[in-house]
């Protein structure tokens, strides 16, 4: 996948880039039930046919 | 990109996004976060609540907070920000309740005209993937960049 086409983005007012945000989770799996969920969904339905 | 949002704060690779909803019930500091599947491109849309005092994160609070259109504002356009960020990326949502299922329906709906601008949106209907319709339950919701 390739990541940073943009190097930099244009923000909305109010959005900013915050250093204290990024260690916030490192102890708790975020949404773990939800990407397992979604984990089942791709590999019982797959993905949809796409114009990518 | 939408209006009427919350202040947001953004970590530094774009998956975590912090804001603090205001209303009857307080402040509440809620999380969006994008975490990468199984499937390489492929990212979960969590949202949830976060209780400041031990910093856990539930996707099953109901705040109640009286500000619903403008958390999924808000919640929305951390979707335009990250796949700006990640432009081959495809997000899913589902919801963790039928009730919260039904939000993100909502909030789809609301901003509908302007996500597909960007955005296919498609929803999960008796175990396949349609394009986004309003007024029909989907189970879960997709959405990559044009």
């Amino acid at each position: 996948m390739k990541k940073n086409k943009t190097s930099e983005i244009t923000l909305p007012k109010g959005f900013v880039i915050s250093n204290e945000i990024e260690s916030n989770y490192d102890n708790q799996p975020l949404f773990k039930e939800k990407v397992d969920k979604v984990n089942y969904i791709l590999k019982t339905v797959g993905i949809p046919k796409f114009n990518k | 990109m939408l209006d009427n949002q919350y202040e947001t704060k953004i970590s530094a690779n774009y998956q975590n996004f912090e804001f603090i909803s205001e209303g009857p019930n307080g402040l509440i500091t809620k999380v969006v976060h994008y975490s990468e599947t199984n499937l390489k491109g492929y990212y979960n849309l969590g949202f949830g609540d976060k209780d400041t005092l031990t910093g856990f994160v539930s996707d099953i609070s109901v705040s109640n907070n009286g500000d619903m259109n403008k958390v999924l504002s808000t919640v929305a356009t951390t979707l335009f920000i990250f796949i700006r960020k990640y432009p081959e990326a495809t997000v899913i949502a589902t919801g963790s309740t039928d009730v919260r299922t039904r939000l993100y329906r909502i909030g789809i709906s609301n901003n509908l005209e302007k996500i597909e601008k960007e955005f296919v949106i498609m929803g999960l209907k008796d175990g396949k993937w349609e394009i986004f319709q309003k007024n029909i339950d989907y189970g879960a919701f997709l959405a990559y960049k044009k």
